[in-house]
């Protein structure tokens, strides 16, 4: 089927039903995700930016739009990489986040848990019978927060995409943890501090399924593979069912994400309440004594 | 046959998947013919 703009073959159907080929849909991606920066007021002129790069078509596309979009209001962008030490995976991804980078020319930054906490994640999950994406994540969040300071960055920003989010707010939901549903969206934070770098969301409003197709159509040499820890966790298992929703009802993840960001104001004034202290053993920031890494690591 | 049949034939939702026709990406409408080489991609990253 042909484009709706030209004669081209369609790589795409919006939402709208408008079919756009591989230029078209580009045109349409870049637009959408620059729109939600400047809606959002997500980068001012002059601020150093960093940019948390697995080498996935998330991150990739996150940072190569970072830099096209800043690139005249003279913005530095630094691209920041975590390695977990997760083997067979990370390695391999991270060998495309160099590559890329290096094309690019971005500066990149690599960190790792093992010279983070002196242990690769690997090593962790053989001692310990845990969620290994609940530990992961706590684990990544702090190193990349540590990171960024060290690199003197304004902003930190990540590839969350709607999927992401859609998932992170129906799982708050479910476990009864709305007041952590205040701590999400495009720009994200409910409580300030200065050790705190703030997080932006640029693809907050594009679909998985949108990245993978404008990651592929770029060219961008990408991992597509999957995290060996990955499995049917609670995640896996709510981004399943609403992909099925999505798939009956289109739009459904989008007038998620939309009745949530209506009520996200409300949210943040009711959660905002108390103070981000820091942690007694590590001096990161903390909402309690211990830090989330530090009570997981006692 | 249909993208769209395959799919549903393999029981993967488009929703989840991109698909590529002799190495170009193309909508659920499309057809593949016999000698076509079809790949499909899921897009769930976890990780």
């Amino acid at each position: 089927m042909s484009c709706n703009n030209c004669v081209d073959h369609s790589v795409y159907v919006t939402l709208h039903h408008e079919k756009l080929c591989k230029n078209c849909f580009i045109k349409y991606f870049e637009r959408k995700v620059h729109k939600t920066m400047l809606k959002y007021k997500m980068i001012q002129k002059g601020e150093k930016i960093g940019v948390g790069l697995s080498g996935g078509k998330d991150s990739v596309s996150c940072l190569y739009l970072l830099k096209k979009f800043t690139g005249k209001q003279g913005n530095e962008i630094v691209a920041i990489a975590v390695d977990e030490g997760i083997h067979g995976y990370r390695d391999k991804t991270l060998v495309e986040a160099k590559a890329f980078c290096k094309e690019q020319k971005i500066p990149l930054e690599i960190t790792s848990y093992k010279k983070e906490f002196g242990f690769t994640l690997d090593e962790y999950l053989r001692k310990h019978k845990v969620n290994p994406c609940g530990v992961c994540g706590v684990l990544r969040r702090y190193v990349l927060n540590k990171a960024a300071r060290r690199l003197k960055v304004d902003k930190l920003a990540t590839g969350h995409n709607l999927d992401d989010e859609a998932q992170s707010i129906l799982m708050n939901q479910l476990k009864g943890n709305i007041g952590l549903s205040a701590k999400l969206g495009p720009i994200t934070g409910v409580l300030m501090h200065d050790k705190f770098i703030p997080r932006l969301k640029p693809l907050y409003f594009m679909t998985e399924k949108e990245t993978t197709i404008y990651s592929k159509v770029k060219g961008f040499h990408v991992s597509y593979n999957v995290c060996p820890n990955f499995g049917e966790n609670f995640r896996e298992q709510v981004g399943s069912n609403l992909n099925q929703l999505e798939m009956k009802f289109p739009g459904t993840k989008q007038g998620m994400v939309n009745s949530f960001l209506d009520i996200l104001p409300e949210l943040r004034k009711r959660f905002s309440k108390g103070q981000i202290g820091v942690c007694q053993e590590c001096g990161e920031p903390a909402s309690k004594k211990l830090c989330r890494v530090c009570s997981i690591l006692q | 046959m249909k993208i769209q049949e395959l799919l549903e034939k393999i029981k993967a939702n488009p929703v989840e998947s991109v698909v590529s026709l002799n190495g170009e990406i193309v909508t659920e409408d499309a057809v593949a013919k016999d000698g076509d080489q079809v790949e499909i991609f899921s897009v769930v990253s976890g990780g």
